[in-house]
């Protein structure tokens, strides 16, 4: 469906340069980055809203580079929504389908979505007074009633409370499954990305650092970089010792030898990582290891327990996460086990 | 003493000097001058030709800084900065000069083209049109823009991904959004044109019944020391600017509380 070929873009001194990815039908493709990565540039320039310096944007294998915004059949969803103010939920659905009658799905297609989504009683409403859950499925069928075959989101959910944006990720899901647009959202959220991204590309620096499947990403992040922005607290610099198809053993000062997949062609020098919430306290099934070290700090709140742990040898801490409120004693003796599969080792910087 | 209360001082000194010379126009507005000088075939002259000069000037330069305004809030093009900065040509050249340039410009060759092709300005009512449109079109190119600054950008850029081209998101979105502001804009450079006086009398003079306007008339009335006929006409030109004011900052009020 979008094809974005070496892809770049400027505003001011930031530069975005050779960005490559695909958007498939009724595929969400989610966006990671931080804050000031180009998210927004990225979506402007791909809907046709700013001018690029480079590279093509191909919409169903048709180069759309050129082509004015209303052209391109790409709606875009500002972080705020914008729905226009001076016009009531009505009016804003039906806006684009004023200018886009011969792609949108007409008045039955409106109706189709409205119903799906339960917006008929707010349909005389004026903007203002709508909660922010309603706003954002209003924006939502506002631009698929207008027929857009991609909707690019940007963080639509980062002002919505915790509960309620879990409702929306299953709308969203749900609005896919049901009628099928290609969905490109932009979040700094890493749970929103990879709950919501069958495809997850993480930007960082003006570039696409890694993209792929959701699940393959968030395994096995690129570089050291790419991890912590995908929330891994834990890095030790560690050695290669063994490598075969794919996995080996790695000596990690203060955590011992570890059994994990290993990239090719890395040196022998490199890092080791681990999530602090994927250890447990109990040796587990399978390849693993048993690390032991000492409690230094511990927070326990809201249902679960944040430990920092010192190892042996190293002045790194150790973060580990249980998911139930514990207490300690400062240095406490404390064992925990990290499953082989749960690891991953990158190249050390 | 604080500076709250200095700056507090200062606003009721200005408030203070301006009731003053209404309160000293007031002594010199008799009953029997009131209504004679009202109802006098010069002063309804000029009445008609204020308010229909004003209101054409005044849709003029709405309608060409529109778009204008909407150029240089929305973009930045080679030479937006210079067009930004001529724009205070009007508020930098005094009113009698901009009119001097006026006429200088209809005794030049392309003025003189204008003038064959049967456009007649000098001492003619599209005179006084021209001196009020070039007097106030800077400043409704800068109170639009002002307008417009206000609106985000997002909205339109939602509109054209929705399927609007540049013209109807114009139209469906910029202009309703700022209706209320244009409208007070177009109030508030009505009234400027209204009270215009140095160009229009450089360039149209002063015909009675043709190119007599109301500050003209007020200027005219004082060379005769006819002090009484002269409050009166000013009594007139105050109330419309009071009203027209007022509107203004009805309308402004209400788009902020909107």
């Amino acid at each position: 469906m979008l094809e974005v070929r070496k892809l770049d873009l400027t505003a001011g001194d930031f530069r975005l340069k050779g960005l490559d990815f695909r958007v498939e039908r009724g595929e969400c493709h989610a966006l990671i980055g931080p804050t000031g990565a180009g998210k927004t540039l990225l979506l402007e320039g791909v809907a046709g809203l700013l001018p690029t310096q480079g590279g093509q944007v191909l919409m169903d294998g048709e180069d759309v580079t050129g082509w004015a915004p209303e052209r391109r059949g790409i709606a875009y969803v500002p972080q705020d929504l914008a729905l226009f103010p001076h016009l009531n939920v009505e009016e804003n659905l039906r806006f684009g389908m004023r200018y886009s009658k011969r792609n949108s799905g007409g008045e039955e297609g409106l109706h189709d979505l409205i119903a799906f989504l339960g917006l008929e009683p707010l349909l005389k409403r004026r903007i203002e007074g709508l909660s922010g859950g309603e706003q954002q499925r209003i924006a939502l069928v506002r631009a698929l009633a207008a027929g857009r075959r991609l909707l690019l989101l940007d963080e639509p959910f980062s002002a919505i409370h915790a509960g309620l944006r879990r409702d929306l990720w299953r709308v969203l899901r749900e609005l896919i499954a049901r009628f099928s647009p290609g969905v490109l959202l932009v979040t700094h959220d890493v749970e929103e990305a990879f709950l919501l991204g069958d495809r997850v590309s993480v930007l960082l620096d003006g570039y696409i650092r890694q993209e792929g499947v959701g699940e393959e990403v968030y395994r096995n992040p690129c570089d050291p970089e790419v991890a912590r922005l995908l929330g891994v607290r834990n890095l030790f610099a560690a050695e290669i010792q063994s490598c075969e198809e794919g996995v080996g053993w790695v000596l990690c000062p203060g955590l011992g030898r570890i059994h994990s997949r290993i990239p090719e062609g890395l040196s022998s020098r490199c890092l080791l990582g681990f999530r602090g919430h994927e250890v447990l306290l109990e040796k587990g099934e399978g390849l693993g290891t048993e690390v032991r070290g000492k409690v230094r700090e511990w927070f326990p709140g809201g249902g679960k327990t944040l430990v920092l742990v010192s190892l042996p040898g190293i002045p790194d801490l150790c973060e580990i996460e249980f998911r139930d409120t514990r207490s300690f004693c400062p240095g406490e003796d404390i064992r925990f086990w990290i499953p082989a599969d749960k690891t991953f080792v990158l190249p050390a910087p | 003493m604080k500076f709250r209360r200095i700056a507090l001082l200062a606003a009721f000194g200005i408030v203070l000097l301006y009731g003053l010379l209404v309160f000293a126009l007031l002594g010199f507005v008799g009953e029997a001058d009131l209504w004679e000088t009202l109802w006098s075939p010069n002063t309804l002259s000029a009445i008609r030709i204020s308010l229909l000069a004003a209101t054409s000037s005044a849709i003029l330069a709405m309608i060409i800084a529109l778009p204008v305004a909407w150029a240089l809030s929305r973009f930045r093009f080679p030479g937006s900065s210079w067009v930004d900065m001529l724009l205070e040509f009007p508020m930098i050249v005094s009113p009698a000069a901009l009119g001097a340039m006026i006429l200088m410009f209809f005794r030049s060759t392309p003025g003189e083209w204008i003038h064959s092709l049967g456009v007649d300005v000098v001492f003619a009512f599209s005179g006084i049109v021209l001196a009020q449109f070039l007097t106030t079109v800077g400043i409704a190119v800068r109170l639009i823009k002002a307008v417009l600054d206000e609106i985000p950008v997002r909205y339109e850029k939602v509109a054209r991904s929705l399927g609007a081209n540049s013209f109807q998101t114009f139209r469906g979105v910029v202009l309703p959004l700022s209706a209320r502001g244009l409208l007070a804009s177009g109030i508030l450079v009505w009234a400027k044109a209204l009270g215009e006086f140095g160009a229009t009398i450089t360039v149209a003079g002063s015909l009675p019944g043709k190119t007599e306007t109301l500050p003209i008339a007020i200027f005219l009335e004082l060379g005769k020391a006819n002090l009484e006929g002269a409050s009166v006409l000013i009594l007139i030109l105050l109330l419309f600017g009071v009203c027209v004011l007022a509107l203004a900052r009805l309308l402004l009020r209400r788009r902020q509380l909107a």
